[in-house]
Formats: C-alpha cells, sequence, structure tokens
C-alpha cells in the first residue's frame, strides 16, 4: 500500500491515505460531520510501523542506519518526513487562514471601538439623566454622538438632552435650536412640551409675549394638571399687560393665577413664582429671575392678595 | 431540506476552526498527530487522526477542544460586530462578514459524536480510579450526543447564535 497522500485521494478515500498504516487501537479520530468515516485507516492492514527497527523510516521506509530515528509516536521518522507530515498537518494556507482571522479580529476591535465608546457613553449619560444629572447627561449624549455620526438617532438624543440642559439653565432660545434637531424622536420623549417649553422661555426673552401667550396656551392644552400650565398663561398675560397696561389682560392675567393657586399653593417654588407674576401685575414692571430675587429675597406678596 | 454538507461549505471557516482546535490541543499535551483534514467536500467534512493517549485530561481536552475554541473564538468575532448593527442600526458589510464568521465558528463548536465515543471509551476506565473528570464527563457526553442529534433541528445554528448574537445581546444591553 502506498505511504503517500494526496488532495485527490483525500477527496475519493478518506482515511486510507495515511502516510503510514496505523496499527488499530493505537491512533483515534477526531472529526467533523454526522457519519462514521467510509474507510479505516488500520483496517486490514498488518504492515505495522511499529515492527520497523529503529533505523527505518515507517514513513518513507528508507533505512537510514547508523543511529535511530526519531520517533512519532511508536514510529520511526526522518527528517525529512518529520517535515512533510509538519508541513501536512498545519499547512501554509491554514497559517494564512488563522493569520487572517486574528487580524480581522484585531482590526475590527480597533475598527468597532468608538462603537464601543459610545456605548458606553450612551449607558453612562442615561443613567446620569435618571439621576436627573442633565449637563452630565447632554455631555456625554454629545460625546457618544460625535464617536459615531452615522447614528441619527444619536445625534437626536444628544440634541435632546442639549436641549432639557439649555432650558433648564433658562436657555430657552438655543434650547428651541436643539429640540428642533430631534424631531424625529417618539411621542414617548415628550418633546411637544418640551418645545412648548422652550418657546414660552425664548418668546418671555425676546419679549415676544404674545409667542409666550401663544406658547403657553398650546401647553395648557397638553396638561391642564399642573399649576404651573396655568401658572404660564397667567404669567403672560401679566407681561402684556405690563407692555400695555390694558386692564382686560390683567382680569385674564388673574383668573389663570386662581386656577394655579388651587392646584398648587404650598411648593416654594409656586410661592417664588405667584410672587414673581404679581409683581408684574402690581408694578407694570417685568423683571429677570435674578433681580426679582435680588429685590426680594424673602419672596414677594401683593397688597392686592393680602 | 438543506444537506448537512452544504451547512459544512457555507460555514467552512467553523469546520476549520475546528480541527485546529483538535489539532491545538493534541500539540499542547505532545500528541502525536498523524493526519489533518481542515475541510473537504465529503463527510466527515474534517478530521484528525492523532495517537491514543491513556491520560484522560490530554483525551478531554482534545475531544472537547473545538468547543473552547470555537466558542471563544465565535465571542471574540462577533462581540465588535454586534454593538454597530445592534445598538446603532449600522449596517457596515464587515459587521455582517463577522456576524457570519463568528457563527459559522460558532456552528461547529460542539464536538462530533466521534469525539464523544473517544472520551467516553476512557471516561468508562478512569471513573472506576475516581477521576472526578471522567465522572463529568458521561453527562457531558449525553449532551454532545442529544446535541448532535438535534443538528437535525439547526440545533447547531441555534448555538452559533446563542454565542454569537445571544450572549452579546446579554453583555449589552439596549
Amino acid at each position: 500500500m502506498a505511504f503517500t497522500s494526496s488532495k485527490v485521494q483525500h477527496k475519493t478515500q478518506p482515511f486510507a491515505h495515511s502516510a503510514i498504516h496505523l496499527r488499530a487501537g493505537s491512533y483515534r479520530l477526531c472529526y467533523s460531520g454526522e457519519m462514521e468515516p467510509s474507510d479505516n485507516p488500520a483496517s486490514g492492514n498488518e504492515e505495522n510501523g511499529e515492527h520497523l527497527p529503529g533505523t527505518t523510516c515507517a514513513f518513507c521506509k528508507t533505512d537510514f542506519g547508523g543511529a535511530p530515528l526519531e520517533k512519532l509516536s511508536v514510529y520511526p521518522i526522518c527528517e525529512t518526513c518529520k517535515t512533510e507530515l509538519d508541513k501536512k498537518i498545519f499547512p501554509l494556507w491554514v497559517k494564512l487562514f488563522f493569520a487572517g482571522v486574528m487580524l480581522l479580529v484585531v482590526f475590527s476591535i480597533f475598527f468597532n471601538g468608538r462603537f464601543y465608546a459610545a456605548y458606553m457613553n450612551v449607558k453612562q449619560a442615561n443613567a446620569a439623566y435618571t439621576e436627573k444629572n442633565v449637563a452630565k447627561a447632554a455631555y456625554l449624549m454629545t460625546k457618544a454622538s460625535n464617536e459615531v455620526p452615522e447614528a441619527a438617532d444619536l445625534a437626536m438624543l444628544a440634541n435632546f438632552f442639549t436641549g432639557i440642559d439649555l432650558l433648564s439653565k433658562d436657555k430657552s432660545t438655543e434650547a428651541l435650536t436643539a429640540f428642533d434637531k430631534c424631531q424625529g424622536l417618539p411621542p414617548a420623549f415628550h418633546l411637544n412640551e418640551l418645545v412648548l417649553q422652550a418657546e414660552m422661555g425664548s418668546g418671555y426673552d425676546k419679549k415676544d409675549y404674545k409667542l409666550f401667550l401663544t406658547s403657553s396656551k398650546a401647553f395648557l392644552q397638553l396638561d391642564t394638571t399642573q399649576s404651573m400650565s396655568w401658572g404660564s398663561v397667567a404669567s403672560a398675560y401679566a407681561c402684556l399687560y405690563a407692555q400695555s397696561g390694558a386692564d382686560s389682560l390683567k382680569q385674564q392675567s388673574l383668573k389663570y393665577f386662581n386656577r394655579a393657586k388651587a392646584l398648587n399653593d404650598t411648593s416654594a417654588d409656586a410661592k417664588e413664582f405667584y410672587g414673581r407674576i404679581m409683581y408684574r401685575l402690581d408694578s407694570k414692571q417685568i423683571i429677570s429671575k435674578d433681580q426679582f430675587d435680588k429685590k426680594f429675597p424673602n419672596g414677594y406678596t401683593s397688597i392686592n392678595l393680602k | 431540506m438543506i444537506p448537512g454538507i452544504l451547512i459544512s461549505i457555507l460555514t467552512f471557516p467553523g469546520v476549520i476552526v475546528h480541527e485546529f482546535a483538535h489539532l491545538f490541543f493534541c500539540k499542547l499535551r505532545k500528541v502525536a498527530v498523524f493526519d489533518v483534514c481542515y475541510f473537504r467536500f465529503g463527510n466527515p467534512v474534517g478530521y484528525v487522526i492523532h495517537e491514543n493517549t491513556t491520560n484522560f485530561y490530554t483525551t478531554f481536552l482534545i475531544s472537547m477542544g473545538p468547543f473552547f475554541v470555537n466558542t471563544i473564538l465565535c465571542l471574540l468575532i462577533c462581540i465588535p460586530a454586534y454593538i454597530p448593527i445592534n445598538f446603532f442600526n449600522i449596517d457596515h458589510p464587515l459587521s455582517y462578514f463577522l456576524m457570519w464568521l463568528g457563527v459559522s465558528i460558532g456552528m461547529h463548536a460542539v464536538p462530533s459524536n466521534q469525539d464523544a465515543k473517544n472520551l467516553v471509551e476512557q471516561a468508562k476506565e478512569k471513573v472506576k480510579e475516581r477521576n472526578i473528570l471522567a465522572l463529568v464527563s458521561f453527562p457531558i457526553v449525553g449532551l454532545i450526543y442529544t446535541f448532535n442529534v438535534l443538528r437535525f433541528f439547526w440545533a447547531d445554528l441555534a448555538y452559533g447564535v446563542a454565542i454569537g448574537v445571544g450572549l452579546p445581546a446579554l453583555l449589552f444591553k439596549q
């Protein structure tokens, strides 16, 4: 039986091609597949490399004489056959295959590293938002969006958090610009409410009190349960009153003001907000929150409400 | 019904890695290897012929080698591709190529019945010597045989997807 093997034999005679004839029980097979191999490398083979003298290569059958040959398991093997066998069991194409796979793994880790960094930033941004740290959430989400600029959702979320952060810092006009860039967000984000809040603030900042009134009324339609919803309309009417002096506007403001007070008359935020509205109605002056806080560090109580 | 050979062709990297894993542990445990076929169009699609060993740990490692190597490699390849696809909805061809490669490798992680047979034959002897690993090997072998029966119902694909997609999904929750 021939000791040499070839790829053709591989395809046609599985296991019949081994360079040596293996004694049954001296070897094991490990293979992928569903069925038992159709041929057995040791079947009907009486010629056994194990019984060859130590100076005869079990693979090429050459008797080298002199010193005994190195052994592969129990089989003497010459240097040439060992080199050939090494090449056969771990051929160049398999080495290249694994080198390619390893390169691909390393490359993909570096190539996709930015996605991992963005993922971590998104997680931390969401955690920060849950902890009501909007500034941190906006910073991290913007960072994530910069890492993956092709992700449109991420850009919208970054603008969403940035908008909320700006809104909380009374930068309503800038917040409105940020909210304009995240119009594709699902309703669960309540973007409409935030846009109206930003419009209210922007109208106030730009002294466009008609816009302030329109937005606050639209916001009130969305949520009539909050005292701030009613208070905002009262505030807008108070601004218009301070601007024009028309008494009807003052009456409208007081109407909404009383509805707001009926819903919440106890919280510190509400008291401070009501104080500003009443000051506006009493003095016809529109001052910023900072100015108001400075002027009335202990809050403002209207003579008309006493 | 899609024949097994066609699945093996479509997932050939897994077969190569499977056989390499056997070879790797043979080399690691200094077990002589006589022949290796990494892939061919036949059944079995790949094989490793190595010398017998009486060391049960060696037999265990050689038989179970593909399970460890293929599973780890599947995870290593799929994780970097998972985040852009599933988290950011970014369809990059490289990501899909990596997913195919990873799942293909994962699909061939579970040892064959022949591997299980090698293991159980020696486990029967070694369990008499109160070898714990030999004792543990019996349920493992049972699982391997069951899994190989379930290959008919795409258990191999399910395993590849579970490792390549399911595990990253657990690690990187939305």
